[in-house]
């Protein structure tokens, strides 16, 4: 087929395939990459051969990442969930195919060709089709609900669930879930209208019973509420969710309890005095932004003051608690509330069209069925606060994300509530404050009490601000809402000043304003103004009560210092955490993390150097070609400070060695051109010595610093390094010839004498260099030199230098010969070769060699000099050369050539240990053959020798006999 | 670890077949689907299973005489159960599926017809039932089953030498009675995004690999996102939320099943979860995670989309071909059926996605 579809391309060809070598279970469980293990997951599954290390693999990845289940998890299905879904299916089809079949038989009978749309008919059947048609598009809609508070987009959440409930008016977990939506948007009396449909169809629901007693708690309905969790509780003795809840509850009952009962009298006063205390206060004039309904005072004094009365009647009424009209008491809730927040807004010029609005308004609401819901909302919004952000909401279930708290008992002490243990804290002191201070009737108390009056005010002011800030954070705003939030800041600020008694309030507040900040900069990914805002909060830690706030900008600020790979402030932070809250599951959780990030810490720190070096390095390479050689320097001298912060650390990074290994070379460079060479050698010394022993650019940088000092040896040495490594540069080839000369110049003097102790050698060596022909020996014997003088270590270090560079240098040439002759000096050569064979020779008399073909090597280099090599024999313990031949044949002409100096020097110097010599060598193996091997000048040397033994007085019988038995010829 | 939760994807029936077949959909409010195809003597077939204990029956099995590709009840309302088809001669047929008859036909592309969609079958507040076919002539037309011309057809530039196959279309933006927008996926890598209330182009891209399947997450609300599925194993996901005056709609990309990716079809009940077609014959179900704010603005203040991730909650080889056909059961949370070119047809159960 032509189809492009049917083309099974194996997810891009470029894929390389992975290397499954590198997978073992070690390897598996030391790990921690997610993306490397993935794809060593996907290898193992594509080669089917290890299904035990791909399961080792599934299970470290789910281990460190469990989002990434689904790709690893197994997909083998067990026998007990194919049976439940198998049930699961019959269940269903036993309801649909009833359905089905009553469908069919409905669109048979109605078969008049209608495409897509109905008939005239209006039988039995077409009736039920449309009921269920109607059903099925209310479920519809209540699913597209779903999705919608899933996706936080409330409003349409709340027309699809309205849409759903108009289309089928009858199924409690549309109305349960509009209430969800409801108590999102904070439209509690709705909530509750809602939940009490919900139960109505369905009783004990229990998610409409919870909703609904969140309503009430949020409306200040405890008792309410606490009835509404303990039912839960009693269906479902587990619900933790209810649990918690009915907890705040009961504890903002008790604490209703303690601190109503002598004020009970006077809500009525109570609201007065509040009205005229708010008059007082300025008011900010952003306000008229986030409340559209205001009432000018003058014009409609007296419907206000009607409302007021009825409102406050109705409180009253309300305090007696009457179970059965809970949604007509929510909306009275409402009235009251509106009430409130118009008072303080009566400057509000602007509005005075829309009193009359409001004031129908606030009649329509009589009837709950026509609410205007947008005003209402706005209004109750800024009566209820609204929690502080929680950390990591994005994942977290809507329903747990935003909890409802009522700031407002009826004293007006506000509750600045961020978890649920913390309002018994703060209320339970408080009161006690209070019963403290109520006794004393001075001055002293009196302003207190003023002040305490204020501070409500503010900070009711503030809530409002921060209400506003909250809701630009839910949408997303997190910019604007810094800025609200800013403004709640600095109103704190201002009035922290007129404050003597409850500073310590006003300053908690405020933190929570910071921590509230520093979660929205978290959102904006502004790790820094995340730590700062957090710091702000930590640095008011001793005004602050609420250790979870505290705890709160302790983790917070951990984790921006995470993001900002401050690993270590990190950890620390979180430290404090689980200090202040032991049981802090998100602080365990990143100290876990930390810690293993500090064990890779290098790698964080490297790259971050890495990035730094690197600057430098470009920004020096740079002024180096504009020929700004101090500046480069400078620069340069920044990154190799960089890298001596840590370079032990550092030099186990590749790219990192590499970098400043070039900056050290740049930076040598840079100091050849000011002509200080001594700093350039340092450089460049510094390279050889700790990063690289073979950087070219180093070597040659050091040569010349060292050429520059007249250390020509040093410098020959490295350049000879050099050549080997590329024999093609001109430069080098030129450098070296020349250091070479200055070399020999200097050395002259030195070698003078040292040339006299040995002159055949040096003319041999002439010779055979001059001998085109000859090369090979000559590389060969420089080689066994090189063995030797390994050898001669021991030897006074000066001479093994020259003797070494002067060898090194012999072999470069020998080598480079066939192809470089002509470039290289002839004379150098000479010379070289010259001193170096005199001067290993010379250790070599004293060293003993270590094996057979040691010795033999040895002997090449000495044969030339009989005497040497007699020496050179002498010093060789017996028993050594019996082991070096125990193995192996002695060669004749080595043999011989032992022989030739025994007898000639041997027998005039140590008879006897010629003869022991001589009898060692007759034990090596194969010993026949080599005397087989020799020639008649060499068998007339030996049986000279066997003779003057023969005839010596100083060697013992037993010795001449048993060698005469084995030369016997 | 706590795997049990993870959705499992179980073959509750399965039934080999003579045909090769093309397409499959569920019937709305029953537990019977429809199966088309072409037989070796390329002839269409036209098929009714119904699922019973465990078991596929075959209730109907009618001939017709061009193989048939693609089909749909998105047009018809529950009570009255028509299916849309298309066909290898490029016909648009709406049959009757108690008897297999055709209630209404039109010539609907020059050449074979590839893919259809419909939208409309809910009531009037959905707007007037309406179905969009895509042919090999590069044509993407709009019908109303009451007229026999198209009310609006998209169709390839004279100038152009080769004619785009048109392999993927879907209706979608439909939230009130007049807005509706359908999105066309080419073999070239182009697609469209019109808009059929004002008449124009809102949106055009090329996604480089031919498009073989796209679906908008719901069709009947202001539109959200789109899934792209593409050759090369790749899909991408736009947010059809923001659209930025340059940047146009962000999206995602995601590589999976290593082999085309023949189509994408969302959960009725849950437009987050869906469900992705392999050439190698297996089927992925993905989450997909909003992110938190789902709009950034850019240096000049214009607002632009932000993606969120997927999470891919299991995946299983169903078939040694590929599925073409796949339809999510609308009345029951997880129950598929399924189609593969190894000629197969399977129901399929994926459980726990009320978890999702």
């Amino acid at each position: 087929m032509a189809d492009p579809r049917f083309k099974n391309e194996e997810g891009g060809n470029s894929r390389p395939k992975y290397n499954l070598d590198k997978i073992d279970f070690d390897w598996v469980e030391k790990s921690t990459d997610v993306k490397e293990l993935l794809k060593a997951h996907d290898a193992l599954k594509d080669d089917a051969g290890f299904p035990d290390l791909l399961r080792a693999v599934s299970k470290r990845i789910i281990l460190l990442d469990p989002k990434q289940r689904g790709r690893v998890g197994n997909s083998r299905v067990s026998v007990e969930d194919e049976q439940i879904a198998a049930k699961d299916i019959a269940d269903f089809l036993n309801d649909i195919q009833k359905l089905d079949s009553k469908l069919s038989a409905g669109s048979q009978q109605n078969d008049d060709g209608a495409i897509f749309s109905r008939s005239g008919q209006q039988d039995l059947n077409r009736k039920f089709a449309e009921e269920i048609e109607r059903k099925k598009q209310a479920e519809h809609e209540r699913l597209k609900g779903n999705e919608f508070m899933k996706s936080k987009e409330y409003k349409e959440a709340l027309d699809c669930y309205t849409k759903s409930i108009d289309m089928f008016p009858d199924d409690a977990a549309t109305y349960s879930n509009r209430a969800q939506v409801h108590l999102m948007l904070k439209e509690y009396s709705k909530v509750i209208e809602d939940a009490n449909k919900a139960l109505q169809i369905q009783p004990d629901y229990l998610k409409a019973l919870h909703r609904r007693g969140k309503a009430f708690q949020a409306v200040n309905k405890t008792e309410l509420a606490i009835k509404d969790f303990q039912r839960i509780l009693e269906i479902e003795p587990n619900n933790k969710e209810a649990m918690k809840n009915l907890k705040e509850a009961r504890a903002s009952k008790d604490h209703k309890k303690s601190s109503t009962a002598p004020k009970e009298k006077t809500v009525l006063e109570e609201i007065k005095e509040e009205v005229v205390e708010e008059k007082q206060v300025e008011q900010p004039k952003k306000e008229d932004k986030f409340v559209r309904v205001a009432i000018q005072e003058e014009s409609d004094d007296e419907e206000q003051e009607e409302v007021k009365v009825e409102s406050t009647s109705k409180v009253q009424a309300n305090a007696e608690s009457d179970k059965e009209n809970q949604s007509k008491k929510s909306n009275i809730e409402v009235v009251n509330s509106q009430e409130n927040d118009t008072w303080w807004k009566e400057n509000n010029q602007k509005q005075q069209e829309q009193i009359k609005e409001q004031t129908k308004e606030v009649s329509a609401q009589k009837q709950p069925e026509e609410i205007p819901q947008v005003k209402i909302e706005e209004v109750q919004a800024s009566q209820f606060k609204r929690i502080p952000i929680q950390e990591d909401d994005d994942d977290a279930d809507d329903e747990e994300e935003v909890r409802l708290v009522n700031p407002y008992v009826e004293q007006n002490k506000p509750i600045i509530e961020e978890k649920k243990e913390e309002p018994k804290k703060v209320e339970q002191k408080s009161v006690e404050e209070q019963k403290k201070e109520a006794p004393k009737e001075d001055p002293e108390v009196k302003a207190k009490a003023d002040e305490k009056i204020r501070l409500e005010k503010l900070i009711k002011e503030i809530d409002q601000i921060k209400e506003e800030a909250s809701a630009e954070y839910k949408r997303g705003m997190y910019d604007d809402a810094v800025k609200v939030f800013e403004k709640a800041a600095d109103l704190a600020e201002k009035n922290l000043s007129q404050y003597k008694y409850y500073k310590k309030d006003i300053i908690e507040r405020e933190a929570t304003i910071f921590n509230n900040i520093a979660a929205c900069y978290k959102q904006g990914q502004h790790n820094k103004k995340e730590v700062e805002y957090c710091s702000k909060v930590i640095e008011r830690a001793p005004y602050i009560n609420d250790i979870t706030i505290l705890a709160k900008a302790y983790l917070r600020r951990g984790f921006a210092y995470e993001h900002l790979e401050k690993i270590a402030d990190a950890k620390e932070d979180m430290i404090r955490v689980k200090e202040i809250q032991p049981n802090n599951q998100q602080a365990s959780q990143a100290l876990t993390r930390l810690n293993r990030a500090l064990q890779d810490a290098n790698k964080v720190d490297i790259s971050d150097y890495e990035l730094k070096i690197a600057k430098t390095k470009d920004a020096g390479n740079a002024l180096f070609q504009q020929k700004k050689f101090n500046e480069a320097i400078a620069k340069f001298s920044e990154g190799v400070d960089i890298f001596l912060k840590n370079p032990d650390q550092l030099k186990k990074d590749k790219d990192i060695k590499l970098k400043v290994t070039q900056i050290y070379t740049n930076r040598s460079l840079s100091h050849h051109q000011l002509g200080n060479h001594q700093k350039a050698f340092e450089d460049a010394d510094y390279v050889l010595k700790n990063l690289d022993q073979v950087n070219p650019k180093a070597l040659f940088r050091r040569a010349i610093a060292n050429k520059s000092f007249e250390k020509y040896e040093d410098s020959v040495k490295d350049l000879q390094n050099l050549f080997k490594q590329d024999q093609t540069k001109a430069d080098i080839k030129t450098e070296l010839d020349q250091c070479m000369r200055l070399l020999v110049e200097q050395n002259k003097a030195k070698k003078e004498q040292q040339q006299q102790q040995v002159p055949t050698i040096k003319e041999t060596i002439k010779e055979s260099v001059s001998n085109g022909q000859k090369i090979q020996e000559i590389s060969s014997s420089i080689n066994d030199l090189q063995e030797q003088i390994k050898k001669a270590e021991e030897e006074s270090k000066n001479q093994e230098k020259i003797a070494k560079q002067l060898e090194e240098e012999v072999k470069k040439t020998s080598s480079a010969l066939p192809k470089k002759t002509k470039n290289l000096n002839q004379e150098v050569i000479d010379k070289a070769a010259d001193i170096a064979t005199q001067q290993t020779n010379k250790n070599l008399i004293k060293a003993v060699p270590k094996t057979a073909a040691g010795f033999e090597t040895d002997y090449n280099s000495l044969k030339k000099e009989p005497q040497t090599f007699y020496q050179y024999v002498k010093n060789i313990p017996f028993t050594t050369i019996e082991n070096f031949f125990k193995n192996c044949e002695i060669s004749a002409e080595l043999f011989a050539a032992i022989v030739r100096v025994l007898s000639e020097y041997g027998l005039s110097e140590d008879i006897k240990h010629s003869a022991q010599l001589i009898k060692s060598l007759a034990k090596a193996s194969s010993f026949d053959m080599t005397l087989m091997f020799m020639d008649s000048k060499e068998k007339n040397d030996l049986k000279q020798i066997i003779n003057a033994i023969k005839n010596s007085s100083e060697i013992e019988n037993d010795l001449v006999k048993e060698i005469v038995k084995i030369y016997n010829f | 670890m706590d795997t049990t939760d993870a959705p499992q994807i179980i073959e509750h029936a399965s039934k080999s077949l003579t045909f090769t077949p093309f397409d499959t959909k569920w019937i709305p409010c029953s537990a019977r689907f429809i199966l088309l195809g072409q037989s070796p003597k390329a002839q269409g077939v036209f098929q009714i299973y119904q699922l019973n204990q465990g078991k596929l029956e075959i209730v109907h099995d009618w001939e017709k005489t061009d193989g048939i590709k693609n089909a749909t009840f998105k047009a018809s309302p529950v009570s009255i159960r028509d299916v849309a088809t298309v066909d290898y001669k490029g016909m648009l047929t709406i049959y009757d599926i108690e008897k297999g008859k055709p209630k209404f036909s039109v010539k609907a592309h020059a050449s074979m017809a590839n893919v259809i969609d419909g939208i409309g079958g809910k009531g009037a507040e959905y707007g007037a039932p309406e179905l969009v076919t895509g042919g090999t002539d590069g044509c993407v037309r709009v019908w109303d089953p009451r007229q026999e011309a198209p009310v609006v057809s998209l169709e390839p530039a004279e100038s152009e030498l080769i004619k785009p196959d048109c392999w993927a279309v879907a209706f979608g933006n439909s939230y009130n009675q007049e807005e509706r927008c359908i999105a066309a996926g080419y073999d070239n890598g182009d697609i469209k995004l019109f808009d059929l209330k004002t008449n124009c182009l809102r949106w055009d891209s090329n996604l480089q690999n031919g498009i073989c399947g796209l679906e908008f997450d719901r069709q009947d609300i202001n539109m959200n996102k789109l899934v792209v599925t593409t050759l090369e194993s790749k899909f991408h996901v736009f947010d059809l939320k923001t659209y930025h005056p340059e940047r146009g709609y962000t999206g995602l990309a995601e590589l999976a099943h290593k082999s085309t990716i023949w189509g994408v079809r969302h959960l009725p009940q849950n437009r987050d979860l869906f469900g992705t077609l392999g050439g190698n014959g297996s089927l992925n179900i993905y989450k997909y995670h909003y992110p938190s704010s789902r709009a950034l603005k850019d240096l000049d203040g214009i607002p632009y989309g932000v993606t969120g991730r997927l999470e891919l909650l299991n995946e299983k080889t169903l078939a040694q071909q590929p599925i073409v056909g796949y339809d999510w059961n609308p009345d029951k949370l997880g129950l598929g059926c399924m189609c593969a070119l190894d000629q197969q047809v399977k129901v399929i159960v994926c459980t726990k996605l009320n978890l999702y």
